[in-house]
């Protein structure tokens, strides 16, 4: 109950801010917005010479895409404005700060400020998404919707684990500064199906599994395609990679060196 | 000689935080790997070729995209707008004798000669594993023509990013102008997907504007599908645009620096 009431103080905080500076929600909500309506691009682009890629049409591979910026949406809006910090606050030592706070430092990391301008993208993205599944005839029931939250809610858990799990290394890396730029690029591969990844070798299939299940297990719930394996493969990733950054990022504070690192 | 000194004592630094340059060149190669998984099944369900494009060439391409990304395209705008003229760094380069515009350039070339090494030492590799998937031309002239593209390919987008960089005279924020440039940029480069796949006047018009000239040019030069000729356009191209942003540099520097306040020093 304390760390919701935290919560919703820290987004009234955020409001506050998106009021103070306005210029700057606009310019964070226009290329949140543009980064949405380029994958919808890109993902038409490269289908306009193929109707049919890994078993996937093109309507299903432009919904896919238009679905996994409604889950980006969320995320980027709660979460990815924390990871852009989490460096510089290890370099800097200000991790003592969070450290001194009587709140959980891992709360302190990932949920301290929010980009609500990307909700905007969430907004525009599930209009969208709804209109293509009407024009799609996609056949859609409330079991399936309902599968698509719980899904979609596991999917961000797992994208949250996976990235604050790799973000913790920068303990013992404190200069790279620039590692969630790169595992926001390859957590890209999750707006792809995961039939486009099996034909590569199983080893480096079973590293991009967890990622590649984020997007498509919840979307193929959505459209009655799901099979249960993957669904249950997907709550237990979010289950287990979310309690191995709870225990890892305990074990890397052990490590933590403070500015003199 | 003070000019090979800076341009040493930088490359000093990028090899320094060599791991930074590593991580950047990772992220430069994800997304042209991930196009060229996508492509091969792509491929596959087209019957094994797209528009006369086998695979092989998919591969060859999207190996030069990370290339190119690394070597290439500069990443100096952030730099300039973030460090140099919001935080006021933009002081001590004022106090030097010797102009901004070197001085960023030398800054920046060394971590694009490190970071382009990386890749080429990973092409390499990739050649020797897989020797029919990489073919670069065999003609010294188409050669020598396509490393002088390359060269005019960096210019041109140094000289484009600095112009970027410098809209932080005037926007305390310009993160949205960035992001907008990068998704304009991953179109009409080339970057997403070879240009030939987009339609005539969808081509034309990115033939006509400058980012083509920063990556896909560049890139299909070295792969010999232009003629000397064309080659020649391209090089000519590539210097009406470095024409053009000087001016366009020289007007915004001349004009963004009388608006320039910094205090503490």
């Amino acid at each position: 109950m304390r760390y919701l009431n935290l919560f919703i103080t820290l987004i009234k905080i955020s409001f506050s801010r998106i009021l103070i500076y306005r210029g700057n929600f606009a310019s964070h909500a226009t290329s949140s917005v543009g980064w949405g309506i380029f994958s919808v691009i890109s993902i038409m682009l490269l289908t306009s010479k193929t109707p049919v890629v890994f078993g996937w049409s093109r309507n299903e591979l432009i919904l896919l895409t238009v679905l996994m910026n409604v889950i980006f949406g969320v995320y980027r809006s709660f979460i990815d404005a924390n990871f852009w910090r989490f460096s510089q606050i290890i370099h800097y030592g200000d991790l003592d700060i969070v450290l001194l706070k009587p709140v959980d430092s891992q709360f302190q990391m990932s949920l301290w400020i929010f980009d609500l301008s990307s909700l905007l993208r969430f907004l525009f993205a599930s209009i969208f998404a709804v209109y293509l599944i009407i024009i799609f005839h996609i056949p859609v029931s409330f079991v399936s919707i309902l599968f698509f939250f719980i899904l979609s809610t596991a999917s961000i858990i797992l994208l949250y684990s996976i990235t604050f799990i790799l973000l913790t290394l920068t303990i013992w890396f404190t200069r790279l500064s620039n590692l969630i730029d790169l595992i926001n690029t390859v957590t890209n591969a999750s707006r792809y199906p995961k039939e486009m990844f099996e034909h590569l070798t199983t080893f480096v299939f079973f590293i991009l599994l967890p990622i590649v299940i984020i997007i498509s297990t919840p979307v193929k719930a959505l459209f009655q395609k799901g099979s249960l394996s993957d669904s249950i493969l997907l709550l237990a990733f979010a289950f287990v990679f979310f309690s191995i950054s709870r225990v890892f990022w305990k074990f890397a504070l052990r490590f933590y060196a403070s500015a003199s690192g | 000689m003070r000019y090979f000194r800076i341009f040493f004592l930088q490359l000093q630094h990028a090899i320094e935080a060599r791991s930074l340059s590593v991580v950047w060149f990772l992220t430069s190669l994800t997304t042209p790997l991930l196009m060229l998984i996508f492509w091969s099944g792509a491929t596959a369900a087209a019957g094994g070729r797209i528009f006369s494009w086998s695979y092989s060439n998919f591969a060859t391409y999207y190996l030069f995209i990370a290339l190119a990304s690394s070597m290439l395209t500069a990443h100096i705008e952030e730099d300039v707008a973030f460090e140099d003229i919001n935080k006021g760094n933009l002081s001590q380069y004022i106090l030097k004798p010797f102009p901004y515009y070197t001085s960023k350039f030398l800054l920046e070339l060394p971590w694009r000669l490190f970071q382009g090494s990386l890749a080429i030492s990973g092409i390499v590799i990739v050649a020797l594993f897989f020797k029919n998937l990489v073919s670069v031309t065999s003609s010294p002239i188409i050669l020598l023509l396509a490393i002088v593209i390359a060269i005019l390919a960096f210019i041109l987008s140094f000289t484009f990013k600095m112009i970027l960089g410098l809209l932080a005279f005037w926007f305390t924020e310009i993160s949205g102008v960035m992001n907008v440039n990068e998704i304009i940029f991953s179109i009409a480069s080339g970057t997403l997907i070879p240009l030939e796949f987009f339609p005539n006047n969808l081509r034309t018009l990115f033939e006509i504007l400058p980012f083509s000239y920063m990556i896909y040019y560049p890139i299909i030069a070295f792969l010999g599908k232009l003629n000397t000729t064309s080659l020649l356009q391209v090089i000519l191209m590539q210097l009406l645009w470095i024409f053009i942003f000087s001016l366009v540099y020289k007007f915004t520097w001349a004009k963004g620096r009388k608006t320039f306040t910094a205090v503490g020093l």
